[in-house]
Formats: structure tokens, sequence, C-alpha cells
């Protein structure tokens, strides 16, 4: 694997995140792949508080923390402003996370594709409402323990097919990412970066606090959702073509639940149920795609 | 009226420490107002968790500005001073340290206790992935310095609040009580 | 049974023995544990409720107005933000005279993003028709719930039951949890006389003529005018059974005082010690403003009599205007002829710490001057 150099870094060293944070991870590497010329808007969520309190930030880029659920239509209104001012190259990057994307912030995204504003809107994808201490969201997994889906009853609902309903409206570019895959996933961003319209990126951001695994093993943990195809790594252009990045070999889903107390109380049944649900939808993307080259 | 405040990172349980500390003094027929620092704290983050308590009701609200006690889960916070705000020369200190470091200044404090939380959690085997769990060790090496609650009260309380490990917490918080020693004025 | 308890567990035991039976929540800090409490009730069945994990606040207080359309009874928290996000709909909730109880965790409005308390959130819901209670402990919280419930399905109107976010959110402290069955007795089960009923079919909130709604809005004022008088009855009843009394205004050493403090929520506990500190011996009263909303003229101008002057501590701002508790204040003591002059003065936005000493000094100032100010004082933070 090619060493990271640390140039064209837009980050600081050190943010307020927990040891082991998959988003942290994610944001850097975003950054670096758009370069100086981006502004950034984020939605309330670890995200928002991860970059700094007053007057600390760790973004060296313009970055501004919007109200919940608005960074798609706060995107879109900068991007217009922006476009006004003769500043149409500058990137403007949406940041929010599933709670933010899937649930509260759906309004927006649906309202910002559909116009196809030239915006890349990225989603941090931690599975739950992390930054007000694990509630579950859309996202969640089935099986999944939060606070809001306890031991005697957790999470029951497929996790939203996000992807599904962004390729419905149609925008020019789609992909999946995985912070344990940091080269594929600013290969994404550089092939968003040179598209114009609404573009949108799901990143897997592991997180030890909520997922409860030890903080260091989130790039494990990351590859391992990759590998079970908990997760597959794909984009999707114009809303239709399929393209399957290139993964490890596939692994039984079991590998991945056990690895994270969050599954503690899955049995037998519920796995095979997971396996099932993940083989479904894994033949129907690797049926309908295309490899990409090497 | 006794203000307590302990301090620990974020993680190491000192929330769950002023808890038990609580419920024993509650126990014992005393008032009191317990409540963490506040504010978006993330892992590893030093931490404060405040205590009050006192024989009439308690109706105070605001933050804890000189604690007559300060319990530390890592003698490095000393040097912190969000972590520090307020002590006095009428303050006592209670130090996860098995002895006072090079350079410690004895004069900052009223009484000053020392214990090897660290090394009694690691013999009873009280660890999560990141820390050792110290917090039910320093809870019964407090309760024996103060003299402000009995080790019994203190026992019923962690068996009733910690979450894992009961049996071990509780023997870390008594054998606390027995190591915890003051250093000379 | 006398346990110890953090404010927001209390709201979900309040909420919890009030028998709720839908619940849409949405987490926003301080109010999460609430949610979290109630959905751990749910899950075991301790709550028999449908907990509906809404995906924001207006759906939330959206889900509120259909669950209570339907005959239930219904209940959400939230704070700041989540509350603003229902702002249209608990216009909606009054205008509809639907009995739903959110308990409100107060924090201050972004931007910036600020976790401290202040009130500026609730108080910005005073012209929407709802009820506006403050508390100030644990104890208060889990008896007003239940309380609130029974006062809005007399009164047919959403009530925000309103709590400090830290202050009282998270501190734990002593409360005696009543018994069921007690409870049971003061609050019986929700009887809507309108509801969304196949054998009984109403259609609800079509549109309307111009006098249609001037009188429904003369109505509304009228059924909040009896508001007083019907909580003092739900408040006798629930002494009688539980030993414990929540006026709209509770006073202390205002008998002839030299300065009355006026305030609400949790600064009304740091006035009390500072009374039973220094104050009382300084001629300093207390009244503890629990009512904002129907606003408590009455009872307020019977606490202030005899007081040479009355300073009220907002923990809000309307900016361009003021103190909005100072503004009400004043606005019930015009024309009384009492005279009684009011101090304004703003403290503890964000969540600022405002201590004994702050109002030691706010006293001294005060009572060192020869002329009261009319222009609004800043405490020092």
């Amino acid at each position: 694997m090619q060493a990271i150099q640390a140039e064209n870094e837009q980050v600081h060293p050190g943010s307020f995140s927990c040891p082991g944070c998959g988003l942290t991870m994610a944001y850097r590497h975003v950054l670096k792949a758009l370069g100086r010329n981006t502004v950034v808007v984020t939605t309330a969520g670890c995200g928002s508080v991860v970059a700094g309190y007053f007057p600390m930030t760790s973004i060296k880029v313009p970055f501004f923390h919007c109200s919940f659920g608005t960074a798609a239509s706060t995107a879109s209104g900068l991007r217009a402003g922006l476009d006004m001012m003769g500043k149409e190259k500058t990137h403007v990057l949406a940041w929010a996370g599933d709670g933010g994307t899937f649930d509260i912030g759906l309004q927006s995204l649906s309202g910002a594709a559909e116009r196809n504003d030239n915006v890349l809107y990225v989603c941090y994808d931690n599975e739950a409402y992390m930054n007000t201490g694990v509630q579950r969201s859309s996202a969640t997994p089935p099986g999944t323990w939060t606070t809001t889906t306890p031991g005697e009853a957790p999470e029951d609902r497929l996790k939203k097919d996000i992807i599904g309903i962004m390729a419905a409206h149609g925008i020019p570019y789609i992909a999946t990412a995985c912070t344990s895959f940091p080269e594929d996933l600013r290969k994404k961003v550089r092939k968003a970066r040179a598209v114009s319209g609404f573009r949108f990126l799901h990143v897997l951001a592991p997180c030890p606090t909520g997922w409860m695994y030890p903080a260091g093993e989130t790039v494990h943990i990351g590859r391992l959702a990759v590998s079970s195809r908990m997760f597959p790594l794909f984009e999707i252009l114009e809303g239709e073509t399929i393209r399957l990045s290139s993964m490890p070999d596939k692994i039984p889903v079991i590998d991945y639940l056990k690895a994270q107390r969050r599954f503690r109380t899955l049995n037998e049944e519920d796995v095979l149920r997971i396996q099932e649900d993940v083989n479904r939808r894994w033949s129907k993307i690797s049926s309908a795609g295309r490899r990409e080259e090497a | 009226m006794v203000e307590i405040r302990i301090s620990g990172r974020g993680g190491q349980g000192a929330v769950l420490a002023s808890q038990i500390l609580a419920a024993a003094l509650f126990e014992n027929g005393l008032q009191v107002q317990s409540f963490p620092s506040f504010g978006a704290e993330r892992r590893g983050a030093p931490v404060s968790a405040f205590l009050r308590a006192d024989p009439e009701e308690i109706t105070l609200r605001c933050g804890i500005l000189h604690a007559d006690w300060i319990v530390l889960f890592e003698p490095d916070l000393l040097d912190n001073p969000m972590i520090m705000a307020g002590a006095t020369p009428s303050t006592s200190v209670i130090l996860n340290a098995s002895r006072p470091s090079e350079g410690f200044d004895r004069s900052r404090f009223h009484r000053v206790f020392f214990v090897d939380a660290s090394g009694i959690a690691e013999r009873l085997r009280l660890k999560t992935t990141s820390f050792s769990i110290v917090n039910t060790a320093m809870v019964g090496a407090f309760a024996c310095a103060s003299g402000l609650v009995d080790m019994e009260s203190i026992e019923r309380a962690v068996l009733k609040l910690v979450p894992v490990k009961r049996e071990e917490n509780a023997r870390a918080a008594a054998e606390a009580c027995e190591q915890v020693r003051e250093t000379d004025a | 049974m006398k346990t110890l308890m953090t404010g927001n567990e209390a709201a979900a035991m309040g909420a919890r023995m009030s028998r709720p039976q839908v619940i849409a929540a949405y987490p926003i800090t301080p109010q999460t544990s609430i949610a979290e409490k109630l959905a751990d009730y749910t899950a075991r069945t301790e709550i028999e409720a449908r907990y509906i994990k809404v995906e924001s606040e207006t759906s939330a207080m959206a889900a509120c107005i259909g669950g209570a359309l339907s005959g239930a009874r219904v209940f959400t928290a939230t704070s700041s933000q989540g509350l603003a996000l229902m702002h249209e709909l608990l216009h909606w909730a009054a205008g509809a005279r639907l009995p739903v109880v959110l308990v409100n965790v107060n924090r201050s409005m972004a931007a910036p993003w600020s976790l401290g308390v202040d009130h500026n959130d609730t108080l910005s819901q005073r012209d929407t028709g709802c009820l506006q209670v403050y508390c100030e402990t644990a104890q208060e919280v889990l008896d007003t719930v239940p309380m609130a419930f029974a006062l809005a399905e007399e009164a047919l109107l959403p009530t925000l039951v309103c709590m400090d976010g830290f202050l009282l959110s998270h501190y734990t402290e002593p409360v005696d949890i009543p018994d069921q069955e007690d409870m049971d007795r003061f609050l019986p089960r929700r009887k809507a006389e309108y509801r969304m009923d196949p054998n009984q079919p109403f259609t609800f909130g079509g549109g309307v003529s111009s006098e249609v709604l001037y009188g429904l809005r003369r109505r509304m004022q009228q059924d909040m005018d009896a508001v007083p008088t019907l909580w003092e009855d739900t408040n006798r009843r629930f002494e009688r059974i539980f030993g414990r009394s929540h006026p709209a205004v509770e006073t202390h050493n205002t008998e002839g005082c030299d300065l009355a403090l006026v305030t609400n929520g949790t600064m009304a506990g740091t006035v009390r010690a500072y009374l039973r500190d220094r104050g009382v011996e300084k001629g300093v009263g207390l009244v503890k403003m629990r009512f904002f909303r129907p606003f408590p003229v009455d009872a307020l101008r019977k606490a202030l009599r005899g007081c040479r002057a009355a300073v009220v501590i907002d923990r809000d701002l309307s900016p361009g205007g003021g103190g909005i508790f100072a503004q009400e204040v004043r606005a019930a003591l015009h024309g009384t002829g009492d005279g009684v002059p009011v101090v304004s003065v703003i403290g503890g936005l964000g969540g600022v710490d405002v201590t004994p000493d702050h109002l030691d000094r706010l006293f001294t100032d005060l009572q060192g001057r020869r002329e009261l100010p009319f222009e609004t004082l800043w405490m020092e933070v």
C-alpha cells in the first residue's frame, strides 16, 4: 500500500473524538482528496463536536456548523451564493452522520438531490445517534443494542436502504466507502470531485464507543464489515450503472457480528436471518454490477 | 455541607463513583446532590463528578467552586488547572498513587492521602479494554480517609449500583479503605 | 419510596406513572436519558404504550397530535432546538385543544451551539396557547407530570413541563416515588369527548371563517382564565393524596420584605440557599414562579404586596425587549396602585453559574442605591 504522505492535509492533528474514532479518519481522507478549495457544512452530531469547540477547530478549510437536518439545504444555499460570486470551482461538502442523513435530514437531502444541486454530500455512518449517547437511527442494523433498543427489544428493523433512495433520484454519482479502505475512499472522492451535480458518498465509520469493541480495532472492524458484505463497496453512476469496488474475499457475517458487543444479544436464528439478508442484498448488487478494472 | 469533587478520565467511572458515594451517604440519612461535569465529553478526556452532602435539604443549584475534598483517579490531574480549579489550602486530596511524586507540593492542601488503587484494581482484575477500574477503590479510600461514611454503606451501594463484578468491586473498596495512608502534615 | 434520582429519571417516572399510551420522542441533549428511560420501560412493558422512534421533533409532535386525536394519552419530551422544530405544531395542538404533555429540558438556542440552560426555548413558545409550568427539583418534576396531565385533560390545552438542563436533568437528588395505586386514583384514564372514531365520525381542523376563529380564540382565553382555579383544585387533590403542594406561585419570607426576588426554575433553589444563609437577615424574600402561561396575575400581585421592590431575575432574554418574566411582571402589576417597582436582571444565560455570592453582590448593590434602576441589569459572570 502506498504510504499516505502528510501533505495536502486539510485537518490539524488532534480532535475532540474518542480514541479509535472512525469518522475522524474519514474526514481527513475526504478533505485530503478534495483539497484546499473546499468549504464544509456540517450538522449536529459527532462530526460537529469532534471538529472542535470554540475557540478550537481541527479543520483548516472554512467550516460551518448548521442546525440539525439541514446539511443538504444549507449546502445548496452556500453553493448558490458561491456561484453567484464567481467561485464555481470551490467544492461544497455537506458532512453529516446517519441520524442527520437517514432520519431528520432526509427531506433536505432529497430536495437537494432532486434539484441536482452541485454539492458533494458525505454521510459518515456510525449506525446510531452517537453524539447523544447511542440511540437507534434508521441506519442501525437489526439486532443492535442501543439505548433506545435495549436488551429486551434490540433493533428489529432492517437498515434503511439510503443508496436505493439516492439512486432513485438519478444523481450522477453515488458510492459506498469505508474508513478502513482509505485509498478507495480517496479515489471515490476524487471521482466525485470531477463530476458536477449532486454526489452522495456513504462512508461506514466504525465507532468503538457505540459498537463496543477495543479502540485500536477500528480499521479491522471496518474490514470485517466489508468482507462480510454487511457493507459492500460499490459505485452507482447516473442512478443506474453499478460498479463493484475491489474488496477482500467474502467471509461469514458471524465473524463481523461477534467482534462487537453491540450484537451480543443475537442468537443463532438472528444470525441466520442477518446472513440471509446480507446474501440477498449482495447477490442483487453483484449480479447487477460490473467489477471495476483493477 | 461537604463538597466533594471526583476526577478521572472519561470512561474511568468517576460519575459512577459519585453515585455510589451519594447512595451510601443518603442511606446514612444525609441529604445529597450529585452531578457530572457538563459538556460533550469523549473517552479519555478529563472528567469530574461532584457531590454535596448535608444534614439539611440541599437547594443550591450551581457548580462546586471550592471543594472540601478532591479525589483524583490519576495523579497527573493535579497539574490540570480545570480539574484543580477552586482548590484552596482547606481542600483535602486523595490520590491514586502509592507515594507522592517528585516535586509534589504538600502545602497546597489541607490533608493529603495516597492509595495504590491501580494496584488493587490490577490484582482484582478490574479493567476494561482501555482502563483499570479504580473508581470503587477510590470510593473506599475516600470513605475511610474522610470518615464521612462507613464501609458497610459503601459496600451495599457498590453491590447495588455496579453493573458487573460486584464482589470484586466491593473488595476493591474494602482493600483501599485499609491501604489508604495520610502523608505527614 | 424514597430514592435517589436525576431530574430526567424523575420525568420518565412521572410519565410512566401517568400511564401514557403513545410516546413519540427524538433524542437531544440534555433530554436524552428521558427518551432512553421511556424506551426501557416500554420494552419491559412497565409502560404499556406504543413508542414511536420518530425521525425528528416535528414528527414527534405531529405523532402526538395524531395520537391525541385517537383519544389516547400522549407524552413527549425535548429541548431547545427540538422544541423549536415543534413550534408550528404547538400552535396546532393548542388550537386543536389537545391535551399533549411535553417535558422540555431547557437549553439555550443556537447559534452558536450551547448546551447550557436558559429559558429562551420554552419562553419562545409563549404565544402558542400551551400552558407552561417550571420545576425546581426532581420531586417537583415527578409530581408535575401527572398533575399536568390532569390539568391538560381538563383545560384541553397542551402543557409544557419545563426543567433546567443539567442543573435539574442531570443532578441526582432524593425523590419520593408515590404508589401507583394512589396515582391511578389521582389520575384516571383519559376520557376524550371528541376523537377519531368510526363509530362517531367527526372532521377536525378544517378551514374556518374569520368570525369563527375570533370566537375560538376568545374561548381559548376564557379557558386559560379558568386555569388558575383548575390548578388550585388539582393541587389540592394532589396534596390530599400525596402530602405535597405545588401552587402556581410560591413565596418565602415576602411578608414586608425589602426586596422580593422573583424567579423560576432551579435558580429559585439557589435563592432559597441564599435566604437560609444570609438573605433573610438582609430583608430578601423569594417569589417562585411556577406558571408562566397562564400568567398568574392575581397570585403574583398578592405575593408582592407589602414588598418595597421586586427584583426579577430572568434566565432568558428577548433581544430588543429585555427579560421576559420582567416584562410580564411589570404588566401584571400595572394599574394595581401598589406601585411596587420592578428591577429587571438578566443572569445565567447559556448555563452561566449563578451562585449565592452573585445574589449577595446584586442585593448589596441594589440596597445601596437611592433610586432603583429601570434599565435592565446584567449579572457579572
